[in-house]
């Protein structure tokens, strides 16, 4: 009996100890201009809603922020030198970015959080040789700003300077290896599925080459291979054994699909960049004004919400945001945000 | 008849043929089919709105381009000189917005109304000016 309470009174403190090293990590990124892509503007859209997100993250504790993001001059918003460094979002920087995550996430034992943010825009390109089969035959893409433009005389070619879907999975792959639980939001176009990792469903294809060497021609038979489930679905797949379990994911905008932007008052950002009428990305801004008011609700109630949002804003409109996670999206956000303050 | 009150017949000519034409569809693979005329009208009512402070060509310019529900190019000299610029429909309405005083007042709860309008998708449509021997026009092109 005795053995027993000590045993749970010290699970207890264990618990507590453990908690209390939590680290709660963001790492946001806005593009709204485009220097090699003609035309290509979101204005302030993008910048507006990651100050929503920074500010709202700060507000409930978050001491890790990265931010990468156009627009930050000091005429256009309040920033101070308490606030993140501004990094320009250019696919090297978004990579490192990343990449740096990834490596205070390997010091810190498995048990932090993460919450990462894509706001811009999203296209499709033609998907690489040796791909697997995907709708259409297109990747998703999200651009950074040094994103280039397609080759000429080829609409559907591949951008320069693309963050393709499978640049993405493998990243969430490894910080699932050393991070308690992951959210991610692509708030961009023909966002869904930018997770879908190839490698997880295919792998690597053997070169001719490789079979001409002698070494591969002298190999033993295989045995004969039997499928024991139909082919993967398109798209990320759960029948994959090392597909991260510990993340949801929300997107925009299914994957042949557009996400709008908002005109509403600045409200929260009004801080940042004066009051009254502001353009804001539609997803993010429905997205953490959820999360003010019910600030403890399931991830599934969120894009609920966002869903019933997008209705009653855009009526005549057929945007449709997406979520990967499956029973995951029952848990509530505290998972990741933590409990917020009273 | 002066050149202003040709303007504010345009206007008014816009809004009345604009409200049925523009296009409610989220996904456009192309243009509207007059959207190269619409880009160039939305274009000149702006010039004329900022060098003149006229609010009512400003919203019409506005409005013309959130119909549109692409990014419009400002109408420069120096093409191919740096990134081309486009007209931020919600910037037109500010703008508009600042002077619709004294015998615009009326414009204001329009201006209003117009800025709910803005709201284009982030799958950016573009219509971009080229010039070429003295020969301007728009194209459209989406990314």
């Amino acid at each position: 009996m005795i053995a027993t309470s000590v045993l749970a009174i010290a699970s207890a403190f264990a618990g507590t100890a453990h908690s209390a090293t939590i680290a709660r990590h963001a790492l946001l990124v806005a593009v709204q201009g485009y220097d090699n892509l003609p035309g290509v503007s979101l204005f302030d859209g993008p910048r507006n809603s990651l100050l929503l997100w920074n500010d709202y993250l700060r507000a409930r504790g978050f001491s890790d922020i990265t931010v990468l993001a156009e627009g930050m001059n000091e005429g256009d918003v309040k920033w101070s030198k308490k606030d993140p460094t501004i990094v320009a979002p250019t696919r090297d920087n978004i990579q490192r970015a990343l990449a740096q995550l990834e490596a205070r996430l390997d010091k810190s034992g498995g048990s932090d959080k993460v919450l990462i943010v894509f706001i811009g825009h999203g296209s499709q390109q033609r998907a690489a040789p040796n791909d697997p089969p995907k709708p259409f035959n297109l990747d998703e893409v999200f651009l950074p700003m040094d994103a280039g433009p397609r080759p000429k005389n080829d609409p559907e070619g591949p951008f320069a300077n693309a963050l393709v879907d499978h640049d993405i999975a493998p990243h969430l792959k490894t910080m699932s290896h050393h991070a308690s639980f992951i959210w991610l939001v692509f708030d961009s176009c023909h966002s869904d599925t930018m997770t879908y990792d190839a490698l997880l469903l295919h792998k690597k294809p053997v070169l001719s080459t490789q079979m001409r060497a002698l070494d591969y021609a002298a190999r033993p038979t295989l045995p004969q291979m039997h499928a024991t489930a139909p082919p993967p679905a398109f798209g990320p797949s759960p029948r994959d054994k090392d597909w991260p379990k510990n993340y949801v994911a929300f997107f925009a905008s299914s994957a042949d699909e557009t996400t709008p932007l908002i005109v509403a008052d600045a409200g929260p950002a009004a801080a940042r960049i004066g009051s009254g009428p502001s353009r804001f990305t539609a997803f993010s801004y429905f997205i953490v004004n959820s999360l003010r008011k019910n600030p403890t609700e399931k991830f599934s109630d969120i894009i609920a919400g966002v869903r019933a949002d997008y209705k009653v804003s855009y009526p005549g409109d057929a945007y449709e945001p997406k979520v990967e996670g499956g029973t995951r999206l029952e848990l509530p956000v505290d998972n990741v945000l933590g409990t917020p303050a009273r | 008849m002066k050149t202003g009150t040709l303007i504010r017949a345009a206007v008014v000519a816009a809004f009345a043929s604009f409200v049925s034409l523009a296009p409610t569809a989220a996904k456009e693979a192309t243009g509207v089919p007059d959207g190269a005329a619409r880009a160039n009208l939305a274009a000149t009512l702006a010039q004329y709105g900022t060098a003149n402070h006229d609010p009512a060509a400003l919203l019409a310019a506005a409005h013309i381009i959130n119909g549109l529900k692409a990014n419009v190019a400002k109408q420069t000299k120096t093409a191919g000189a740096g990134k081309p610029e486009s007209y931020d429909a919600l910037s037109l309405l500010k703008l508009a917005k600042t002077y619709a005083t004294g015998a615009n007042a009326s414009l204001a709860s329009a201006i209003d109304g117009e800025m709910k309008n803005v709201s284009a998708t982030q799958a950016v449509c573009y219509y971009e000016y080229y010039c070429n021997y003295g020969y301007c026009w728009y194209q459209y092109y989406c990314y």
